[in-house]
């Protein structure tokens, strides 16, 4: 109580020195390359809009391990199916303008994928609800790899080009501001990032079916006596997580082109953002993501871009070890108390 | 049975609160227990027994006072630090490990004892193998004493419950305590039972171990106890033989709620078991 | 004390001895090859000296594996990286220190400096896994799951990347490190492959040896009691942080002494087998095996690479014009099913399910039934 706000003050000031060291030393190695505010302000920019990626692959993470206690790997898988079942319908032959054409083909990729969620959810999760974390990890994992492998098998391993959204056009438009580089795509990518949190939360916290998920999450057997059937939030879980993942799959894939394992490697960055934010709340995703993007992009602009993989996971274990809540999460202690379970 | 108020003593609990958020689990609790007695911790439900347990061997750290063992204090050490240093507990839900034999178990319990690490395991060294079979030997001793030595080699998850319980205490026993702390052993006993664990806990007494337990069969507390601590909402509320306490106003308010001095008809069953008749054998 | 049953672990020593006497055999047909039949003709081509000496290297790799995952109970999602570390260190400090260390020639050209390598690679990987795995190993669950994918990539990618030191490249991106010469004894060859078959299979019947020796010891006991209940093996002495660490640290000496031992079979070292799909092909081999079991692990390295060759032989028709990673598939599917219907994996699995249609048969024989108190083992 008293210790623990001092502890806070503490803690937060420590927070600030460390952020203060970090861009001491962002600012030392950026000089080696002539890095003046312009550079920092595009790759922070850049950044943001990769986080924003991340933001919504960690909103799917977020939702289903709320609701069931489960990391799901194959979140990542989604992404992949999102953005290759749009390539797919897109490149069908219909009579209609690119426009429409477009929006059908995402809207029906996000159905595709958000059945292919729940069936994943009643063939491989639901079997083994019973099963220890360690099982249930494997199984995320090998249902991962499973459609990765299909993905591969029916995409083939190049490839695609996708149109981005304000040109319908491989080129995408270009805004120039204040000497920065900023793709069309971008905004688009925030803004659905947006639109998915607003509505996520809308549903949480508006709609009876999202309160009987937060209900789940809280207490699964307290849920259960008022009538909430864990089973079935498991699966909405599950399907949201599965359109989720897509949309985002969707907004990359004119920046990123899509291939079958484009999905590895956003759904781990997803994971990472996702416990960088602390795994209890979908704006935690969004703000996880954001910080991950900012701070991987800036640091493998100053030193080598192939890096930028690494600095995210060595983000992931700085988090594991420093701050496993991650930022908005409250650390949590098993207490074995006296008779009153 | 008999009061060990003189022999020196072996734990001292001094002032210990705890707190989780905002609740105070435990709030300046003070007691002794003396070398050779058997102290009993009773209390309603939630009164912070449980919790004293994992204070004393740090599961949880304390948020206030001190506790010495041998006249040494133990905060800081880790809870496997404390068990080599003599306090052994057992677990309110047993805690057994459930895919290991009934003996292996107990050579668990008896893993101070050894030395044996990887290499000399690896390479199947004579110093190894020996403490292996002096493990296995002196193992199932202590299964005997608890007896259940005729399940050794069965899975301690196919033991029935009071036998569950037993290997808990075996186990905790294999480990050489100097004081040994029993969280409610007699949960799920049945009365025979009940009556084998009370006459196992008095030959420990008289093997010299020292022994503080949790319990809520008050039969057992008053047979066995030689002192009896009563805790309520994480408060010392009493202490004393089971007779003084079990006379003491407080502790019948704890258990009974604070108006029953109100209720006539719970004043007259009262008076009717007389609790100030002849003091037991001081 | 009267009658202490006796206790023994013969029970695996005949099943090593057992083992050594096939391996033995096995590998007398293929140098003798009487009656003009070799090794390869005993299975009509499926099963060659090839795959039997990646079977023995990866069972090396299994048993640090199994020792870590079933009995220790601590999840590894990056192991493949440690395998791999290996690999490397064998690759580079035989191929390219000259270069890189000023390591004179006539060390590099020597007979023991492969060897001496070998030893170091492990000593290194030991000594990153000790450091690595005190905070690391304090996470439950799916943080160190994702803790340990984590620190595996990150080494792969250092393993791909094309680093460079003073002008000299260390790690040689996709195409990797050629030219790791054969071990030698003194003017002893281990070649050709059937040398090689004795020697990789030497030190796999050690590792299970060692692994063997480990679970039956006190050490042992604690592992499996940490993974039980840590509370209480805590509350029981064993000092939980140190021995998982300890066995962290050698499940990594053990991954890269097979590395090692691969580095000089394949020759040539690359990036691809240590990436996250490597690390998650050691974890379908140790479900399938049986993660619990010592045994499991040649067992389940056999049955998956076996499969593999069948895969990639006799279903490359199928596949025509695949880029090679459709068995990705195949593992996704086995993994899952494994962990849904038998997560203990295969062997145990299979043997429980036996004793119990067993139990069940004699139940019908039987008018009561006898309850059945066996320790499966």
């Amino acid at each position: 109580m008293k210790r623990s706000t001092y502890q806070n003050k503490y803690q937060i000031l420590r927070y600030i020195l460390i952020f203060l060291i970090l861009a001491i030393l962002v600012v030392v190695l950026g000089s080696r390359k002539n890095f003046g505010p312009l550079q920092y302000a595009q790759l922070s920019l850049d950044g943001l809009r990769g986080g924003a990626i991340y933001a919504l692959i960690a909103m799917g993470f977020v939702i289903v391990f709320n609701v069931t206690g489960i990391i799901n790997f194959a979140q990542g898988a989604f992404v992949t199916l999102g953005a290759m079942f749009t390539v797919t319908f897109y490149n069908l032959n219909a009579p209609l303008p690119k426009s429409l054409h477009l929006l059908l083909s995402v809207i029906a990729a996000i159905l595709v994928t958000t059945c292919i969620g729940v069936l994943v959810e009643r063939l491989t999760i639901y079997p083994a609800r019973k099963s220890s974390p360690l099982t249930l990890i494997i199984i995320t994992v090998g249902v991962f790899i499973t459609i990765q492998g299909l993905s591969l098998l029916v995409w083939g391993a190049d490839a695609y080009v996708f149109p981005a959204f304000t040109t319908l056009e491989m080129s995408d438009r270009v805004f120039r501001w204040l000497g920065m580089v900023i793709k069309a795509q971008s905004f688009w990518i925030w803004g659905i990032m947006v639109l998915v949190l607003v509505c996520i939360a809308y549903f949480f916290n508006f709609t009876l079916l999202g309160r009987a998920m937060r209900a789940c999450a809280v207490n699964r057997l307290g849920a259960r006596l008022v009538g909430i059937s864990p089973g079935r939030m498991s699966l909405v879980s599950f399907g949201i997580a599965a359109a989720v993942g897509a949309i985002g799959g969707i907004v990359v894939a004119p920046i990123i082109r899509p291939s079958y394992d484009m999905g590895l490697s956003l759904g781990l960055k997803g994971f990472v953002a996702a416990i960088m934010g602390g795994l209890v709340s979908t704006p935690g995703a969004v703000l996880g993501g954001l910080l991950l993007g900012f701070l991987e992009n800036v640091a493998a602009g100053v030193t080598k871009a192939g890096l930028k993989d690494i600095f995210a996971f060595i983000l992931l274990i700085l988090t594991l070890l420093f701050r496993p809540q991650g930022l908005l999460g409250v650390r949590k202690t098993t207490v074995e108390t006296d008779g009153a379970h | 049975m008999t009061g060990k108020q003189d022999s020196p003593v072996l734990l001292s609990i001094k002032d210990v609160s705890k707190v989780f958020g905002g609740l105070m689990a435990l709030n300046r609790v003070s007691f002794d227990v003396h070398s050779g007695e058997i102290v009993a911790l009773i209390g309603p439900n939630g009164a912070g027994k449980t919790t004293l347990f994992n204070v004393i061997t740090n599961f949880h750290p304390l948020d206030g006072g001190e506790i010495l063992f041998g006249g040494k204090p133990l905060n800081g050490l880790r809870p496997d630090q404390i068990a080599q240093g003599g306090i052994v507990r057992t677990f309110q839900n047993l805690r057994i490990f459930h895919n290991m034999t009934v003996l292996e178990n107990a050579m668990v319990g008896m893993h101070l004892q050894g030395a044996s690490g990887i290499v000399s395991a690896a390479l199947r060294l004579p110093a190894a193998r020996e403490e292996e079979k002096r493990f296995h030997d002196i193992a199932y001793q202590y299964l005997e004493m608890v007896g259940i030595e005729n399940r050794a080699h069965d899975l301690a998850s196919s033991l029935p419950f009071g036998q569950q319980r037993l290997l808990e205490i075996g186990r905790a026993l294999a480990a050489n305590p100097r004081l040994l702390l029993l969280d409610e052993p007699a949960a799920g006993l049945t009365r025979a039972e009940t009556e084998a664990l009370d006459e196992l806990i008095c030959s420990l007494q008289d093997q010299g171990l020292t022994i503080l337990l949790v319990e809520h069969d008050m039969e057992l507390v008053m047979n066995i106890a030689d002192r009896v601590v009563v805790l309520h909402y994480g408060t010392k509320i009493a202490t004393g033989t089971p007779e003084e306490v079990q006379a003491n106003p407080d502790v019948i308010g704890a258990y009974l709620g604070a108006d029953w001095q109100q209720d006539k008809w719970l004043e007259w069953m009262l008076e009717d078991s007389n609790p100030n008749a002849e003091k037991a054998d001081a | 004390m009267n009658a202490i049953p006796r206790f023994n672990s013969n029970r695996n020593a005949i099943g090593w001895f057992a083992m050594t006497a096939v391996i033995a055999l096995l590998g007398w047909v293929e140098t003798v090859q009487p009656m003009g039949v070799d090794f390869a003709d005993l299975t009509n081509g499926i099963v060659t000296m090839d795959t039997m000496v990646r079977v023995a290297i990866l069972t090396i790799v299994l048993v640090g594996l199994n020792l870590l995952m079933g009995y220790a109970g601590q999840v590894s999602l990056g192991h493949a990286a440690l395998y791999g570390l290996g690999a490397y260190a064998s690759s580079i400090l035989c191929v390219r220190s000259g270069d890189l260390l000023g390591v004179p020639a006539w060390v590099l050209g020597s007979w023991w400096w492969p060897w001496l390598v070998m030893l170091i690679g492990m000593a290194f990987a030991g000594a990153l896994a000790y450091l690595v795995g005190r905070p690391i190993l304090r996470l439950q669950g799916h943080y160190l799951a994702m803790a340990t994918l984590g620190l595996g990539i990150m080494i792969y990618i250092l393993f791909r990347e094309n680093l460079g030191f003073q002008g000299q490249h260390i790690t040689g991106t996709f195409d990797g490190i050629p030219g790791v010469p054969r071990l030698r004894i003194g003017n002893f060859e281990i070649w050709p492959i059937s040398r090689y078959y004795f020697f990789a299979w030497i030190a796999a019947l050690g590792a299970i040896a060692f692994g063997l020796n480990v679970i039956s010891s006190r050490t042992g006991r604690a592992l499996r009691a940490i993974h039980d209940s840590e509370v209480a093996a805590q509350a029981m002495g064993v000092d939980v942080a140190s021995y998982k660490v300890r066995i962290f640290a050698v499940s990594a000496i053990l991954a890269s002494a097979a590395g090692s031992i691969y580095a000089h079979f394949q020759t040539t070292v690359s990036p691809a087998p240590f990436s996250f799909v490597g690390s998650l092909e050691l974890v379908v081999m140790a479900a399938v095996g049986g993660l619990s079991s010592i045994w499991g692990a040649p067992f389940g390295v056999a049955v998956i690479l076996i499969i593999k060759e069948i895969l990639r032989s006799r279903l490359r028709v199928v596949f025509s014009g695949a880029s090679g990673e459709h068995e990705v598939i195949f593992y996704g599917i086995l993994l899952v099913l494994i962990m849904i219907f038998m997560p203990e994996g295969v062997t145990v699995g299979a043997v429980r399910r036996w004793r119990l249609w067993q139990s069940r048969k004699r139940e019908q024989v039987l008018s009561p039934a006898q309850p059945q108190a066996g320790v499966p083992r």
